[in-house]
């Protein structure tokens, strides 16, 4: 999340707006946006509603969450991008303002289920040190 | 309309469809409607894992 708050101006300056989203309540959710003095709109979705109707639900970890997904929406509520990443890292920030950035050019790639380069995995671990190690054992605890 | 439930589905939605509408409250209790947000240019909407 704190790369996209580094790459938030980058993001409007391609004309774009920027929100983020997760199954966090408001009063969590707005912990994160003072602590990472985030800009940008944080959405509840503590149903699991937004997430289950997109198809980034994850029922087997933590009671219910939605992966680690990104989605490009063109006016008229188009899809233009989607990355949905199955592990702790994501599709690197820099790729979606350049995706932004090319304008009506040809869409990029689907990268649904992407190996994650080495420059997310340095991302991911920068991350922990910052953040936190989640626990890797907590799928395999939920599981039923 | 509000009432009237949306498939559950398994796999993301894919480049080019539609995405379906929804409104939810932002973290200060704002309400925010996807359809708002995207209305006059692109969203770049970010699913992230609560729990850092």
């Amino acid at each position: 999340m704190a790369d996209y708050r580094v790459h938030e101006a980058d993001i409007r300056a391609a004309g774009a707006k920027l929100a983020a989203i997760s199954v966090d309540s408001p009063e969590k959710s707005q912990g994160v946006r003072e602590e990472l003095h985030l800009t940008f709109p944080i959405l509840c979705d503590t149903q699991r509603k937004v997430a289950r109707e997109w198809g980034v639900y994850n029922a087997k970890e933590k009671g219910g969450i939605a992966k680690p997904a990104v989605f490009v929406i063109d006016p008229g509520r188009v899809v233009r991008y989607v990355s949905v990443d199955e592990v702790a890292s994501r599709v690197p920030t820099s790729d979606i303002v350049q995706l932004l950035a090319a304008k009506d050019g040809v869409p990029a790639p689907h990268r649904q289920k992407v190996i994650p380069g080495a420059g997310t995995w340095v991302r991911a671990v920068r991350n922990s040190l910052h953040y936190g190690v989640r626990q890797p054992e907590a799928e395999s605890k939920q599981r039923r | 309309m509000s009432s009237s439930p949306r498939p559950v589905r398994e796999e993301a939605l894919q480049a080019g469809e539609t995405a379906p509408d929804f409104e939810l409250p932002d973290s200060t209790g704002t309400p925010q409607r996807l359809s708002d947000l995207c209305a006059s240019n692109p969203l770049v909407l970010v699913f992230y894992r609560g729990h850092w």
